[in-house]
Parts: C-alpha cells; sequence; structure tokens
C-alpha cells in the first residue's frame, strides 16, 4: 500500500521559506510510491486522529507563531501523534519549538541566524552514527543559511548531519530522536530551493521520510 | 470525589516501597482525591484508556528502570498532554531510562548526597500553590536535578544544601495537562511532614484548570 504523508508549510504569507516551488522538490524527492494525501499551510483544527491517516507527518512552517490562537490543539495533537507512532519530519524551520512541549520533543529550538544576510556554502557530513538513515550518504555542500540553536540536553537525539566549518568546528545540523513510540528528523539544511536539489541531500530527505514512518 | 491512581512497587521495591506511603497519601489528600494503587504487577499493563479513568497519576515507580515500557510511557505522555494529572514524587523522578518522561517533569535526576537533616525553604512566588506554606526541616535525601532548558517550571519551595539552594517542589502545565514534581519523600513520614504543599498541588490538580 502507498505511503501517506501530510505536507504543510506557507503559501500565502511565509516569513522566509515560502513552500511554493520547494513542494515539487518534495513531491519528485519522495517518488511515485509516496503519496502526498494532504498539502495544506492550515492544520490548526487538525486532533491528532486526523494525523493518524498519515504515516509521516513533514512541516516546513516558518509562520508557526502567527498560528498560536489554537497552538495549544496543535500542540497537543502532534505530541499526541507522535508519540503513539506517528512520523514527524521537521525541515530547515525551527519555529515549531517556540512552544515548550514541542522544542522539548525536537530536541531543540532557533536561537539565531549566524548568517541571516548571507547564504554560506556549507559542507555538511554524516555523523558516525550507524543509523539507516545514513547509509550510502556521502557529505554534501549546500548554500544555505547557517543556525545557531539551543538544544534541549534532556532530549536524547541521535546527530546525523554536522555543518563542519573552515576551522574544523562541527555543529549538529540534522538528528533523530525515538519519542514514545514515534520517530523524528530535525534537519536544519533548506533555505530556499537550491538545498533541495542536492542529490545527496534528496537521498537524506526520503531517508528521512522512510525512516520516520518505519519503512526504513 | 476524584480518583486518583498510586503507580509504585511493593514487593520489588529495595529502598522505597509503596507500604505505608499509599496510607500517608491518603491522609494528605484526603477529601480532594480517593486513591487507588498498582503494583508492580498491575501497572506495566495500564494504558491509556484505564488511566483515563483516574484525575490524577501518582508517579513513586523505584523499578521503573526495569518494569517501564514503550507502551507504557507513550500512554503517561498521552494522559498528561490530554488533560491528565501527574504528580512525580520522589524515586518516581528517577526516570533516566525513559527520558520522555524526563520532558514531562522538566528535570534529569543527577544524584544525591546521603540521607540527612535538610531545610526546604518556600520561594517568593506569588501562585496559589505557595499559599500557606511554611519553611520545613525533615530528614530525606536530598536530590538534585538539571532542569529543563525551555519548559519554565513554577519552583514553589527549595532545598538547601551546602551553600545553595536547589529546586524541590515545581509545578507546569504541560500540553493541555498539569504536572507536578515533589523531589523529598523517602518515607511516609516525609510524606507527612509536607503535607501542606502536597495539598496545595492536590487541590490545584483536582481542579478545572
Amino acid at each position: 500500500m502507498k505511503m501517506k504523508v501530510f505536507l504543510s508549510g506557507d503559501y500565502t504569507y511565509p516569513l522566509f521559506h515560502p513552500l511554493t516551488n520547494v513542494d515539487q522538490e518534495i513531491f519528485e524527492i519522495l517518488g511515485s510510491n509516496i503519496e502526498i494525501a494532504l498539502n495544506t499551510e492550515h492544520f490548526e483544527t487538525l486532533e491528532a486522529w486526523d494525523y493518524k491517516k498519515f504515516d509521516a507527518v513533514i512541516l516546513y512552517n516558518d509562520h508557526w507563531i502567527d498560528k498560536s490562537p489554537t497552538v495549544h490543539q496543535q500542540v497537543q495533537a502532534l505530541i499526541d501523534y507522535v508519540v503513539l507512532g506517528g512520523g514527524l519530519v521537521v525541515i530547515h524551520n525551527f519555529e515549531p519549538g517556540v512552544d515548550y512541549e514541542i522544542a522539548q520533543m525536537l530536541g531543540c529550538s532557533l536561537k539565531k541566524t549566524l548568517t541571516p544576510y548571507e547564504r554560506r556554502l556549507i559542507r555538511y557530513v554524516p555523523a558516525e552514527a550507524d543509523h539507516p538513515i545514513l547509509k550510502d550518504i556521502n557529505s554534501f555542500e549546500i548554500e544555505d543559511e547557517l543556525f545557531d540553536l539551543y538544544h534541549d540536553d534532556l532530549c536524547e537525539k541521535t546527530i546525523l548531519l554536522d555543518a563542519k566549518l573552515d576551522n574544523g568546528v562541527e555543529i549538529p545540523m540534522a538528528w533523530s530522536v525515538e519519542f514514545g513510540l514515534g520517530r523524528i528528523v530535525c534537519t536544519a539544511p533548506g533555505h530556499d530551493i537550491k538545498a533541495f536539489t542536492n542529490p545527496e541531500y534528496r537521498k537524506f530527505l526520503r531517508n528521512s521520510v522512510l525512516w520516520t514512518a518505519k519503512r526504513l | 470525589m476524584k480518583k486518583a491512581i498510586l503507580i509504585g512497587d511493593y514487593e520489588i521495591a529495595r529502598l522505597h516501597p509503596l507500604a505505608g506511603i499509599d496510607d500517608a497519601l491518603r491522609e494528605v489528600f484526603k477529601d480532594v482525591f480517593e486513591i487507588y494503587t498498582a503494583n508492580e504487577k498491575v501497572y506495566p499493563n495500564l494504558n491509556y484508556n484505564s488511566l483515563t479513568q483516574y484525575d490524577l497519576i501518582i508517579f513513586m515507580s523505584e523499578k521503573w528502570s526495569i518494569t517501564a515500557s514503550k507502551e507504557l510511557v507513550a500512554s503517561l505522555v498521552t494522559y498528561v498532554v490530554n488533560g491528565g494529572c501527574l504528580l512525580a514524587i520522589h524515586h518516581g523522578l528517577i526516570v533516566n531510562n525513559t527520558y520522555e518522561l524526563n520532558l514531562l517533569f522538566a528535570s534529569r535526576y543527577k544524584g544525591h548526597a546521603p540521607y540527612c537533616e535538610l531545610d526546604y525553604l518556600p520561594t517568593e512566588s506569588d501562585c496559589s500553590l505557595a499559599e500557606g506554606i511554611a519553611p520545613i526541616t525533615a530528614y530525606d535525601e536530598p536530590y538534585m536535578f538539571d532542569m529543563d532548558v525551555f519548559k519554565k517550571t513554577n519552583v514553589i519551595m527549595e532545598m538547601v544544601y551546602g551553600n545553595y539552594k536547589y529546586p524541590a517542589i515545581w509545578f507546569h502545565y504541560w500540553g493541555k495537562g498539569k504536572v507536578a514534581c515533589m523531589a523529598p519523600g523517602h518515607s511516609a513520614e516525609s510524606i507527612r511532614v509536607f503535607a501542606a504543599p502536597l495539598r496545595n498541588i492536590g487541590i490545584w490538580m483536582s481542579g478545572d484548570k
């Protein structure tokens, strides 16, 4: 049976990261065996049982904070979905972390963008973790934003990708979390369409969706 | 009267059996919660549906590292995020094999110095849960914790150890639910000594908000 995925991002009022055009790349990355069963920027009213129709949820929302009037339901529904076995992939936009419970579950929140007015060629290297997502993934370079993130030490993460800086410093930029019965991948690369056209990153994203859906 | 379920170990507990503690909690929460118990043979089989029959879970499992399952952890998280109340007392806070509960508790147990006499002081919190709480001197184990960086909790009592103060009792909302943690509680006597803050927590948890 085809895998069903829910993809959300902002088309109408994106702050910095419209899903427009990026969505087409994500469709191609997932391929014909994975169906985008729902693609909407509005999921304020979704309940946990709505999410349960999907094998995985992909969030690319940079306008999360403006959905605050119903945010408690969003928080409750998303956590409920994941902890009971759902899959969640959060790409580039760590604004869901403005809600503390979501930040705890993801293990991070955005502190600041280190390169706010420029894009930098960033080298991403697979971490040494023996993780199915990293199978056949090689180092790659993407012109992207570099984030400074708050990390929650209480959340148990497996680092998947590090950004390797010129001075040798490595900054975690993608990781996985097993939260209750569910699985999460947070990945920072993805400021614009350039990231989604990188062949290695495309493999990484597809593997991430499959792993969170327990198909890898 | 609202119903609470006390989850913990009787026969397999080495240092903190619930025998005696159960009755002390019944005294503290009389008129607020009717307390049922689930021992080590029962609570591993609880699930979300069975937990929702109760308005409050009092969590004091000592052998959580061998009794816990991923399914039960998921049920506890779901119970709280959907509006349930969870009170973790003393050794119930040592759940480092299931970090998800550390996130709910907004804390991770680090360790403790030997059992000794300790001073517990109310903080300057102006919340209703801090009302009527006087300083307490009690023998207990000085549990210490790493507090969560994201989830800001409300500390209503601190433990004095050496020249420092450490969080001892705290509470917060988590999702739609309510969570409270009490680091002391080594014995039934300790539960009775902390009756005032425990009752305040119980009343808060028994309310609609």
